[in-house]
């Protein structure tokens, strides 16, 4: 049996080395834009934080690579002009189809730039609150308190309220804080201050505020606003009312009853006779 | 009188209580290491290491496992893990062109520590609970630390009844043409020592800043020893951070004059 080596050469020459050829060019650039990805990564990392490292990395890997895949498809022959055309067409049909897609990245892209939060933050969106877990290109995932993982479409933030509680390290409590109306206003203040040195996760300094907000039938309404250590709030705020509810037994100040009072008027006795 | 911070050799089984100021720290040794417990009471009270007798029966034990020939503990006196912001008791003015110096005196921390065949840390533990505090701006950057307030004495006969509290120097000079409030300051104490002289008071090392005006409001450098007050004092303990060159530029631009705001 005789084999036919001018074919088996003109396959080899004409698809078989081109398309290693191509597939190398591919390898190639593939491993370029990574480098540069990489390298933009850790060059941006320090000044600018992970997520906007990383959405600026992307986009040069992004920016190396399309150079690559045009260049192939130009010496595979392909008129790229007219490709060129045809994807912005297609880009337009597709862009019209994907609009809420397309919306959530530059959202995405706004939200990285923008940066209301970062990755670990402790927000609050539309009533529901958790820590900030991933920062993606049409969603941010944030992880609840009961472990529940909620996602946000990166548009609905960009429209949204959104309030960052971590975003200083310290932070204020706000307490509201009833007594009946009989006590004394600057004894239960002076006990509300001593109450507030005395536990020491309350900050000195911002000096505590303490003031008389309200004077109601059945009771005194204070305000109190404490700084603590964001990190440590909730145990902080949990700790005061403890610690102001021991106090206020000690020193025998009373909390508001919800009270009625009913009085009979001696005209209305009578004729009800 | 055996010394406070010292060497003690334990028994096994037996209880050992400890008490400075507001910390009262409980210490046994057990068959595979040691265990630790603590609390703090308002009633400041101090007895070196000692058995005892009544164990409260409430007491969280936290144990460690050590090496068998880690038969002893180590008292050592160590400085707060946070700086600390102290505030004088009264207006103190620094007059233009001139120095003042201040005796801070900071409570210390107690860190129990076996040494043999290398240290193992049992545990710091504060001898007196300190209040968190914010030096800066809310909406800036700033430093959680302890507040302390001092009466900044002047004269070394004025320290009385400083058990358990290191002295630390504070010179500061006044290099503006306006008088100088002394409002507060922030000291890092991560970055000082502390040393014991013979007499058994415990001193940091000296802290020196210079206040320039409100551009660069203040520098601050650190004595590499102990300070000259007290000539011949042993190390008892190293800083908690080594001040790099990096750290110590940003205690410089940490360590402001406070300005109200």
């Amino acid at each position: 049996m005789t084999v036919d080596t001018s074919k088996l050469n003109v396959a080899l020459t004409d698809y078989a080395l081109p398309f290693l050829g191509a597939c190398a060019w591919l390898i190639f650039g593939y491993w370029i834009s990574s480098l540069l990805a990489r390298l933009t990564y850790a060059g941006l990392f320090r000044k600018l934080g992970a997520d906007k490292a990383r959405a600026f990395s992307k986009v040069i890997r992004f920016l190396v690579i399309v150079p690559f895949v045009l260049t192939l498809i130009h010496g595979a022959g392909v008129d790229i002009t007219a490709l060129l055309g045809a994807a912005g067409l297609a880009g337009v049909a597709i862009g019209f189809a994907s609009q809420t897609g397309l919306s959530n990245l530059i959202s995405g892209l706004f939200l990285v730039l923008e940066r209301p939060f970062k990755i670990g933050d402790l927000i609050e969106v539309d009533g529901s609150r958790g820590i900030v877990h991933s920062i993606e290109m049409l969603s941010t995932y944030i992880r609840a308190y009961d472990n529940q993982v909620i996602r946000f479409p990166n548009e609905m933030l960009a429209k949204s309220k959104v309030i960052n509680l971590t975003r200083y390290p310290i932070r204020r409590i706000n307490l509201d804080i009833r007594v009946a109306s009989k006590e004394d206003p600057d004894h239960v203040m002076t006990v509300l201050r001593e109450v507030i040195i005395a536990n020491p996760e309350c900050f000195n300094e911002p000096e505590p505020m303490i003031a008389l907000k309200e004077l109601r039938g059945t009771s005194l309404d204070f305000f109190i606003g404490v700084w603590a250590d964001s990190q440590e709030f909730w145990s902080t705020r949990t700790s005061l009312l403890r610690d102001i509810k021991v106090r206020f037994d000690q020193e025998g100040i009373a909390l508001p009853y919800g009270r009625v009072a009913m009085v009979q008027h001696a005209d209305a006795a009578h004729k009800e006779r | 009188m055996k010394a406070v911070w010292d060497q003690y050799t334990c028994e096994i089984g037996v209880t050992y209580a400890f008490e400075m100021a507001q910390l009262r720290l409980w210490l046994q040794r057990t068959s595979q290491g040691w265990q630790t417990a603590f609390r703090h009471e308002a009633q400041e009270g101090f007895t070196p290491l000692h058995t005892c007798g009544a164990i409260p029966p409430d007491l969280e034990w936290q144990r460690f496992i050590t090496p068998p020939d880690a038969v002893a503990v180590r008292l050592v006196p160590v400085l707060p893990d946070r700086s600390v912001m102290s505030r004088p008791e009264g207006r103190i003015e620094i007059a233009p062109r001139h120095r003042g110096l201040f005796l801070v005196t900071i409570p210390v921390w107690v860190r129990v520590q076996t040494e043999v065949p290398s240290p193992v840390s049992l545990g710091d533990y504060p001898t007196v609970l300190l209040s968190k505090t914010w030096f800066g701006h809310p909406s800036e950057d700033g430093e959680i630390g302890y507040a302390l307030t001092t009466r900044a004495r002047q004269e070394m006969a004025e320290l009385t009844d400083i058990e358990g509290r290191a002295i630390c120097p504070v010179s500061i000079e006044n290099h503006t043409d306006d008088a100088l409030t002394f409002a507060q300051l922030l000291l890092s104490v991560r970055h000082m020592s502390v040393y014991q002289t013979a007499d058994g008071k415990l001193w940091t090392n000296e802290c020196s800043l210079g206040y320039t005006g409100s551009v660069f409001p203040a520098s601050v450098t650190f004595g590499r020893e102990a300070p000259k007050q007290a000539r011949g004092a042993k190390l008892l303990s190293g800083p908690r951070v080594v001040p790099s060159g990096r750290l110590m530029a940003r205690v410089i631009t940490n360590t402001i004059f406070k300005q109200p705001f």
